[in-house]
C-alpha cells in the first residue's frame, strides 16, 4: 500500500461523511476488495443515517480508530 | 344484605395444595384467579363454592366428583393459564440481603413482610380477545409507507420518520426491494388505516397515493373490505395535514378500528 493509504494515515482519523468521500475517492484504499465493501457499508449506513435526520448524532463516531476489545 | 366480608369470603378458598415455586416465603402464601385462569379441575372441585365448608358436607362433595380428572394430585395438563397474581409472607428474605451488604459476624435486625405481585402478561392475556371483539385496533400505526417503483428505501424511511415527527404512528417493510404486495400483506398484518404508496415519477412531481384500507367483522374474524379504490392522490406537502383531518385521524386514541 501507498502511504497515503497505510495503517498508520487511516487508524486516526475521524469524521463524517466528508471522510468517507474522501476514503471513496483514494484509489489506494478501494483497490483493496475488502475496504471497499467496508466503505460501500458505510454508504448505505450514512444514507439511512440522512433518511432519519440523524446524522449529526453519529456522524462524529463515525472513526477509523475506533475498535471494539472482542474479536 | 352481605356484609363487605362475607362477600369477600365467596372469593377465598383455603388450599391445602398451593405451592409456590420459592423457598423465601414463611408463612402464608396467596394467588388469585379468575374463572379464565384457573385450571378446569378447580370449578369441578367446587373449591369456589360458596357454601361454607363443613366436616359432614365434605364427604358428600367427594362422593359427587365422578370426571377422571377429580384426583386431589395435581394434573398439570389441567393447569389453566395460572394465577393473576401470587405473593405471601417473607419474614427472612430482606434481612438476608441486609446481612450479606452488612458484612460478616453483624447482625441484622429481620424485616416482616408480606407482598404480592401482579401478572400483568396473563391478565393482558385474558384481555387481549375480549378487546379485540369489541372491534379494537390490535397496533396503533397509523399510516403504512410503501412503494410501488423501486425500492425506494431512503425516501420511505423520510417520510416515515417526518410522519413520526409529526405525531402519526407510521411503519414501512425495512427491506431493500420489496414487492408491492409484500407491503401491502405487511400493512394488512398491523391493521394499519392507510397505506401511503411512493412512486418515482410522483415523487419528482410532488405527490403520494394514500389508499384507505378498512376492516370489518366477517364471522366473528377481523376481516380487510375489499375496495377496487385506487386511492387518493395527495401533494407530499400537504399529507401530514390531510392524514390529521381524516375521522379516522381524530378518533384513533379511543383505540377503536371497526365501528359497530
Amino acid at each position: 500500500m501507498g502511504s497515503s493509504a497505510s495503517t498508520d494515515s487511516l487508524i486516526v482519523r475521524v469524521g463524517g461523511r466528508p471522510l468517507l468521500d474522501r476514503l471513496l475517492a483514494d484509489a489506494t484504499l478501494t483497490a483493496n476488495a475488502k475496504a471497499k465493501q467496508g466503505l460501500n457499508e458505510m454508504v448505505i449506513l450514512f444514507t439511512f443515517l440522512e433518511a432519519y435526520k440523524i446524522t449529526d448524532k453519529v456522524a462524529s463516531f463515525f472513526s477509523v480508530t475506533l475498535h471494539e476489545n472482542t474479536d | 344484605m352481605k356484609t363487605p366480608i362475607e362477600s369477600i369470603l365467596q372469593q377465598i378458598s383455603f388450599d391445602l395444595s398451593l405451592a409456590r415455586g420459592l423457598d423465601y416465603y414463611t408463612g402464608l402464601i396467596y394467588e388469585a384467579i379468575v374463572e379464565a385462569s384457573a385450571p378446569p379441575g378447580l370449578k369441578a372441585a367446587e373449591s369456589l363454592d360458596p357454601a361454607p365448608p363443613t366436616p359432614a358436607a365434605a364427604p358428600k362433595k367427594k362422593s359427587k366428583k365422578s370426571g377422571p380428572d377429580e384426583d386431589e394430585e395435581i394434573d398439570e395438563s389441567q393447569v389453566g393459564v395460572g394465577s393473576i397474581a401470587a405473593g405471601g409472607r417473607y419474614d427472612d428474605l430482606v434481612a438476608m440481603f441486609t446481612a450479606a451488604a452488612s458484612g460478616d459476624g453483624k447482625k441484622v435486625a429481620g424485616l416482616p413482610c408480606v407482598g404480592v405481585s401482579i401478572g400483568l402478561d396473563r391478565i393482558f392475556a385474558l384481555l387481549w380477545p375480549k378487546w379485540i371483539e369489541r372491534g379494537m385496533r390490535s397496533k396503533e400505526v397509523f399510516a403504512y409507507v410503501l412503494s410501488a417503483g423501486d425500492g425506494l428505501l431512503p425516501e420511505r424511511m423520510g417520510l416515515v420518520e417526518e410522519l413520526r415527527a409529526q405525531g402519526i404512528a407510521a411503519d414501512f417493510l425495512a427491506k431493500n426491494k420489496p414487492k408491492l404486495n409484500a407491503q401491502f400483506a405487511a400493512g394488512e398484518r398491523d391493521e394499519v388505516p392507510y397505506a401511503i404508496i411512493l412512486g418515482g415519477d410522483e415523487l419528482k412531481a410532488g405527490l403520494v397515493t394514500v389508499k384507505e384500507q378498512r376492516w370489518e367483522f366477517v364471522d366473528g374474524k377481523k376481516t380487510k373490505v375489499e375496495s377496487t379504490d385506487k386511492g387518493t392522490q395527495v401533494p407530499r406537502a400537504e399529507l401530514v395535514q390531510w392524514l390529521k383531518a381524516t375521522t379516522t385521524f381524530k378518533e384513533w386514541s379511543s383505540g377503536r378500528l371497526i365501528r359497530q
